[in-house]
């Protein structure tokens, strides 16, 4: 009798369990149709890549201005070195520390307005986690577990031999769970790129525009257009005068160092500039591969790694123009 | 983007500044009139410098703007990532519940 009442209660419990369910997953399933696909481990993985990418992206504009922040305020101590009437060697020196400061100060306001991109990819990167359905799936097993667990309990007092399907419940919750984060996921970057485009597009754009001003726009190589190779033409036109102190080895080697410092502060903006117009090309790809599902990721993962490529570059350069600078 | 005018206005000054360097490697060029040379080359840096900090101003303005319209769009990115784990941790409620559910119907069965 009292097995009868167990088996019955449970029976009940289970019943009321399994129609849970079945309303939770046809409710998922219903409200998941009709309303885009899921996000795919192919889109995740291109998404991922980009993020990781395009991490420290923005710190090569300050860099570059920073650059060129040094060379003018060489060039005014040079300049002052060349200089008959102590009046104006003075000023030069006034003139190149005052450029100097406010060259800075523009700097970092670059590297504050860039640091924007770094965010985007953060973002990014948590919009395709899987940590929210890891998460998920640690919960399912704990279920399945603990129903497995009470089913094994109630064989045990009631001596019956009720099939367990913790396994069966967990997987439906993980299921149907997991599929709808994805399907959120999938919305949000959609709607996440796709907000993003213009301002990206306008970005990158922007950086072109600013690397073009020092070192001319492309495929221009005049000296002239270059704020970096005029630098170093200057510093050295000052070696045709007759200087006042002769042309000790200091004024010499500083001469050298600055034409130095020209040429990787002129290569550092090549590199931000292509990197630039590396990241828009690789973010429109991104754009086309999330919301299309049919979309050809493998471009896209060739295109990443040469932008991966590009940044990277400009990261070992940006690391010789700080580490002459300091 | 670039401010021609602006442009074509420094293109122009660093045409002068050639020429007056030219002239101070001229060694015959001696006395106040070297000075005068040198007291209009400083002038016209800092002629350049103006035009040079105008420029960069008005390029590092339009990367604030773009910069500015990225930030509402990551801000946005920061509500989706909020809403999705609101509905993951709804998932994980839900789970818990069937598990209570199942630790209920064990007990009930116990008792009776």
């Amino acid at each position: 009798m009292a097995k009868t009442t167990r088996s019955s209660i449970w029976w009940k419990s289970t019943v009321a369990a399994r129609s849970l369910l079945l309303i939770v997953a046809s409710s998922t399933a219903l409200g998941m149709a009709g309303c885009g696909g899921i996000l795919t481990d192919g889109q995740v993985a291109a998404v991922s890549q980009f993020a990781e990418a395009t991490k420290g992206f923005g710190t090569s504009p300050g860099t570059v201005i920073n650059a060129y922040a040094g060379l003018r305020s060489d060039r005014a101590l040079l300049e002052a070195a060349s200089r008959s009437d102590g009046g104006v060697a003075a000023k030069d020196l006034a003139n190149g520390l005052k450029q100097r400061l406010e060259l800075e100060s523009r700097g970092a306001a670059a590297d504050a307005a860039i640091t924007v991109l770094d965010d985007y990819a953060q973002m990014l990167g948590v919009l395709s986690s899987s940590q929210f359905t890891d998460d998920l799936q640690n919960q399912t097993i704990a279920l399945g577990s603990s129903i497995d667990n009470g089913i094994a309990t109630f064989n045990k007092l009631s001596g019956s031999t009720l099939n367990s399907f913790g396994d069966i419940v967990a997987g439906i919750v993980r299921g149907a769970g997991g599929l709808w984060i994805r399907r959120e996921q999938h919305k949000a970057l959609v709607a996440a790129v796709t907000n993003a485009k213009g301002p990206v597009d306008r970005l990158t754009a922007s950086i072109e525009s600013l690397m073009d001003f020092f070192v001319g726009p492309p495929p221009s190589t005049d000296p002239e257009k270059s704020l970096f190779a005029r630098e170093s033409q200057e510093v050295q036109d000052f070696l045709g005068r007759t200087q006042p102190a002769g042309r000790p080895l200091p004024v010499l080697e500083r001469t050298q160092t600055v034409m130095k410092q020209a040429v990787d502060g002129q290569n550092l903006a090549q590199l931000s500039r292509r990197a630039a117009v590396q990241y828009r090309a690789a973010h429109n790809e991104l754009v086309q591969a999330i919301t299309d599902d049919k979309a050809d990721l493998k471009n896209l993962v060739g295109t990443i790694q040469g932008l991966s490529q590009e940044i990277k570059a400009a990261k070992r350069v940006q690391g010789e123009v700080k580490k002459a600078r300091d | 983007m670039a401010n021609t005018e602006r442009l074509t206005v420094l293109a122009k000054v660093r045409e002068a500044k050639n020429s007056v360097s030219d002239l101070l490697e001229d060694d015959a060029i001696q006395g106040k009139d070297r000075a005068l040379l040198e007291g209009l080359e400083a002038q016209l840096d800092e002629a350049e410098d103006t035009l040079i900090l105008g420029e960069l101003s008005d390029q590092i303005d339009d990367l604030k703007e773009a910069s500015a319209a990225l930030g509402k769009a990551v801000k946005k990115m920061e509500q989706s990532a909020k809403k999705i784990q609101r509905i993951a941790d709804g998932v994980a409620d839900a789970a818990k519940a069937l598990k209570v559910l199942a630790d209920i119907a064990v007990k009930a069965a116990a008792i009776a």
